[in-house]
Order: structure tokens, then sequence, then C-alpha cells
């Protein structure tokens, strides 16, 4: 306890104007925010403009997670001398479910953690982002991507056509 | 200034309420409202074919993936098995050529594997790719029918790392180089004389060099590389001269040459260290064939030694090469059976320091020979040692001798394991060093 209350803690403000008080270490997670604090280190309140308070909560919740199971890596490893490769698998396992889970949204919450984590530069949630959106696009055909995502085709017939023949080959019925 | 942006959003509401259900519903559309720049991301993990098909979403992703940076073409392309062998040649082609000439803009990593390839085409889409500043390139060619030479490559002036496979790779002397290039990687290439000296000494910022190949008419290369950090050679040589001030990590995974004496002759030399390289730090040399005179390697950490001699003076210099070298931390030792191993006989056992040392593993290729001599040496000579791997099957007898030995190092473990894959060839699964080599 004593030590938590001697780190710093910072205030993310979001676009709708919450306020999250959050530790100096798991707000550094977000580039942005670490490159603001070198740049300035008595900044305490940083508004973040660009985010909504739902999407902030989640990316600071990603952000702490991440931050306490290398926390807790960092000190299994001191303890015992040196990592046992076990345990760090585990570790590494519980951590990657963790995500899956936490990956379990619509689309729109997706879409809105893409922006932020590219926002926020925070690369380990860019990229989990990233590759979940890229799964539910893989292995479909156009139609069902559109369903997904809920595009509209705004192309006409003939567009679409003119496309397909383009580039035939990638439109050829896979076995 | 309040009353403008009131009056903003009520026309935008307004407009919004005016519209059908579907138009409203575009407004959900979130993940074609992202950046170009993330949608490309996106992309990037998706096959080929899927990320060309995106452009018949909408027109907001019609030309999304022209600006993609990066391409991998692979055997997906492929789908369409049962047509004939010719149809899919030239369909191969067509695609890559279709490809290309859509996409539009820079295109910093490229990736060709699967595809069969001619040297005119390449030509061509080589030109195509050195507009779009392309920086990695790796071609895999299904044939060696491929030549890759100066005229093909020398306009991708921002080329940082080249991987080609099973290409004929031929840059003659005059050539102006690639001025950034710092990862080369070859294998199963075919070389021409003098390729890889000229290769290297056109390449500046060279750090990383690897190359096995499948044919090979110099057998003498001379690797002269100021930057050079990382050099793995897999293959048939009889010398390899280095003039490589920073190297720190070499593999050397030379192959036995044919039977004939005359070769045998040359085998003390095959591996050439000038003295002045003294900081190869982790040098798996596998030594098939030692010189008479070994190097001393004054930062070597990590050592793989296969001793499959032929001849007394292989042995011998494996010795000195081992009382030579007392920076060791990892020492892993092949060891074929001999009639007899001189690791005691020539010198004494404790001539042998290993100051450093913190894990050793042997590993027999046939017979448990030798062994129980090579781990005295190891365990009464290593006071850091954590432990001693052997693998292979060892009798009883053979066992209550090995634990007989007494332990410089109190904390030394000795662990009799299973029979390595290595031994039967398989090369997998073990994690030693011989299968990450044979595995690259």
């Amino acid at each position: 306890m004593a030590r938590s209350s001697t780190e710093n803690m910072i205030t993310l403000m979001s676009s709708d104007g919450e306020e999250f008080m959050v530790t100096e270490k798991v707000a550094r997670e977000c580039t942005t925010i670490r490159n603001m604090l070198e740049d300035d280190c008595v900044i305490t309140n940083i508004p973040l403009p660009n985010v909504t308070s739902d999407i902030l909560s989640m990316v600071i919740e990603y952000c702490m997670e991440h931050v306490a199971a290398a926390e807790k890596a960092a000190a299994e490893t001191a303890e015992k001398g040196s990592s046992s490769a076990p345990a760090a698998a585990k570790a590494n396992k519980d951590l990657e479910e963790w995500d899956k889970a936490f990956m379990n949204v619509d689309v729109y919450t997706l879409c809105d953690l893409i922006l932020a984590a590219n926002y926020l530069n925070v690369s380990g949630l860019l990229d989990l982002t990233i590759q979940t959106a890229a799964n539910l696009i893989k292995g479909k055909s156009p139609e069902q991507i559109r369903k997904t995502f809920h595009i509209q085709n705004d192309l006409s017939l003939e567009e679409e056509e003119k496309i397909r023949s383009q580039t035939p080959w990638a439109f050829e019925k896979s076995e | 200034m309040l009353d403008c942006w009131w009056h903003f959003c009520h026309k935008k509401m307004s407009v919004t309420n005016s519209q059908s259900i579907e138009e409203n519903l575009s407004s959900f559309d979130t993940i074609s409202n992202l950046p170009e720049c993330i949608k490309h991301k996106i992309l990037i993990y998706l096959p080929i074919k899927e990320i060309v098909r995106t452009c018949i979403l909408s027109t907001s992703w019609r030309r999304t993936w022209f600006t993609i940076p990066e391409l991998v073409v692979d055997s997906s392309i492929n789908s369409n098995s049962h047509q004939n062998i010719g149809n899919e040649e030239s369909r191969n082609i067509n695609f890559v050529d279709q490809l290309l000439r859509r996409h539009d803009g820079n295109l910093h990593k490229f990736k060709l594997s699967g595809a069969k390839l001619g040297t005119m085409i390449l030509t061509t889409w080589m030109k195509t790719l050195s507009q779009k500043q392309i920086s990695e390139l790796s071609i895999e060619a299904d044939t060696d029918q491929v030549l890759f030479t100066t005229s093909l490559m020398s306009s991708c002036f921002k080329l940082k790392v080249l991987v080609l496979s099973r290409c004929f790779v031929h840059f003659p002397q005059e050539f102006d180089g690639f001025r950034l290039l710092h990862t080369i990687d070859l294998r199963d290439c075919t070389i021409a004389p003098k390729g890889i000296a000229g290769l290297v000494s056109y390449c500046p910022l060279l750090e990383i060099l690897k190359f096995k190949p499948k044919s090979f008419i110099d057998r003498d290369i001379k690797i002269h590389s100021p930057n050079l950090r990382e050099l793995t050679i897999y293959g048939k040589f009889t010398q390899v001269s280095l003039l490589t001030p920073n190297l720190c990590k070499a593999n050397f995974v030379i192959r036995q040459l044919e039977a004939t004496s005359k070769i045998v002759g040359l085998r003390g030399n095959l591996i050439k260290f000038p003295i002045y390289i003294n900081d190869i730090s982790s040098s798996r040399a596998f030594c098939y064939f030692l010189e008479k005179d070994p190097p001393t390697l004054n930062y070597l950490s990590t050592m793989v030694m296969i001793l499959a001699p032929l001849e007394y003076h292989h042995i011998y210099s494996a010795c000195l090469l081992l009382r030579r070298n007392r920076t060791l931390q990892k020492l892993v030792v092949f060891l074929e059976p001999v009639d007899r191993l001189p690791f005691s006989s020539d010198y004494k056992l404790h001539d042998y320091k290993f100051p450093f040392l913190t894990e050793a593993t042997i590993i027999p290729f046939a017979s448990s020979e030798g062994v129980i001599e090579l781990a005295e040496i190891i365990l009464i000579n290593a006071p850091l040692l954590g432990r001693l791997i052997v693998r292979g099957e060892m009798n009883d007898c053979e066992v209550s001798k090995l634990n007989k030995i007494d332990k410089l190092s109190t904390k030394a473990e000795i662990i009799l394991s299973e029979s390595c894959f290595c031994v039967d060839g398989k090369y997998e699964g073990c994690g030693c060093c011989m299968c990450n080599i044979v595995a690259w």
C-alpha cells in the first residue's frame, strides 16, 4: 500500500469529460502518454479528446492487466533467481486467454478500440485488436464481410463486374 | 459560436432522420471509416487473394489494397490444383503481374514464393519493385533457372533485406552495390564463382550473411566485410577466409567432401580463422575438420563440436581447441566412436580449464565410447557447471562410473536423456544447436 501511495497518479480525461485515475506505470503503457510525461514531467491531468469514456476504461483495463502480469513475472524472477520456463509459459498462456476474453466485443467497440490503441500508441493492444479484426475477415466471402461489419455496398453491379474482371483470379472459388 | 454548433448538430440530425434506415446503418460502418494505414495493417494479416477481394466491399474499400505497403504472394494462389502445369505457370505469372500493375504506391516488403518464375518476367517486376522503393525482398523460385544478376537488382537502391531461395545468383565485379543492405540470406541457391565475395564487397553495411548453396563453384571463399556480425555457412568448402573484425556469431556446417585421399589431405586446413578475429563470442564452430593449430578466441562463449575424426591429428586439434578456449560457457560435443580418444593421454586431465562453463552436452553418435572420458574432463575442470547432459543410451556400469567422478562444481547435476533426434537424422524437436542450424 505504501508503495502505491508514493507512486505518481495521473488523471486521464475522456472526450465526454469523465476522469480516470491511474498509476503512472499504467499510463506509461500508452506510448503517446509516455512521451507527454517525458516531455513535461509535472503533468498530472491529461485530456484525451479522441477517446470516449467507455473505450478509455477498456484501454486502461488492458494496460493494468498487462502491467500486473509483467510485475508478477519480474517478482517471480527476482524471488527464484532465475525464471522457470514452465511457470513463465503458463503466465503467458493465462495472459493470452485473458486477451482472448477481452476481445469478445462487438465490431463497433473493436473499431473504436483500434482507433484508441492507435492514438494512444499501445502497441500490444493495437496488434491484438488488428489481429482480431483480421480474423473476422479471414475466410469470409465479400457478402459475409459486409454483414459482419455492416458495410453498405454502394457499388453498382456493373462496377462490381468491372472490378472483378481486373483481378479475376482473386475471385475464383477456392477448394 | 455555441449557436453555430447547435445549428450544425440539428442539421445533421435532421439529415439523418430523413434518410433511409440503410443509410443510417452506414454510419455504424466503423471499419470502413478507419484510416487507410490501419486498414492496411488489418489486410496484412490476410492471404493475398482475400486482400485483393476486399476491393469489392464498397467504394471506400475499392482502392484500399492498392497502397498496402507489404505483399506476400505464396502458394495460396494455386488453389485450383486440378489445372495442368502449363496453365498454372502462365496463370501465376498473370496473377503477380496484375498484382504489381494494380498496386499503386510504395511497397516496402515483397515476398514471392510458390510461383513459377522466369528471368524475363522477373526483370519487369524488379523494375516495378525498384520504383516502389522496395526495402525487403524475398523470392523463392521453384527451380534454379531464375538468374539473379546485377542488371536485375541494380536499381533497388533502398534494399535492406534480401532473401533468395533456389535462384542462380551471379553478381559480376562491375557493380555499385546495395549501400543499405544489412541482411543477405541465400538458401539452396546456385552461386556463381566469386559470387559471395563479390556480393559481400558491394554491401558496406552488411551485418547478417547466411548461405546454403545448392551447388557451389567456388570452394575457396573470401569474406571481407567490416560490419558483419552474424555468419552462417552451410555446405561444401575447402577454405573459408574471413576478414570480419566485428563478427560475433558464426555457424559453420561443413558437409563432408568426397572421401578421396586428395581431399582428406586438405581437411586439416578447412576453416581458417585469421588470428586478428578475437571477439567471436558465440561461434558454434561445427568442427568436422579442424586445423592443426586451432584458433584462440578470447570471447568464445558457445561451442558446438562434431568429432567425427578420421585422423589422429583432428582429435589432437580438438583437444587443443578445448584447452585454448577457456571462456566457454556452453559446450556441445557430438562424438563419433573411435578406437582411442586421446583426451587424457596427450594431456593431463587437469590441463583442461573451463572456468565459466555452465552447461555441457555430450551426444554420442553410435556408441558411448569416449563419453566417460570427456565427461570426466568436463566435470573435474568446471567449477560453475550447472548441468551435464549426456544423450544416448548408457549401460549400468557406465552410469555408475559417471556418477563416481569427483565434481569440481557442487551444484553440477548429470542428466541422462533419451537419444537425441539429431542422431536419427531428423534434426527436429530436441532444440539442440544442431536442430536449430538444420532448421534454419
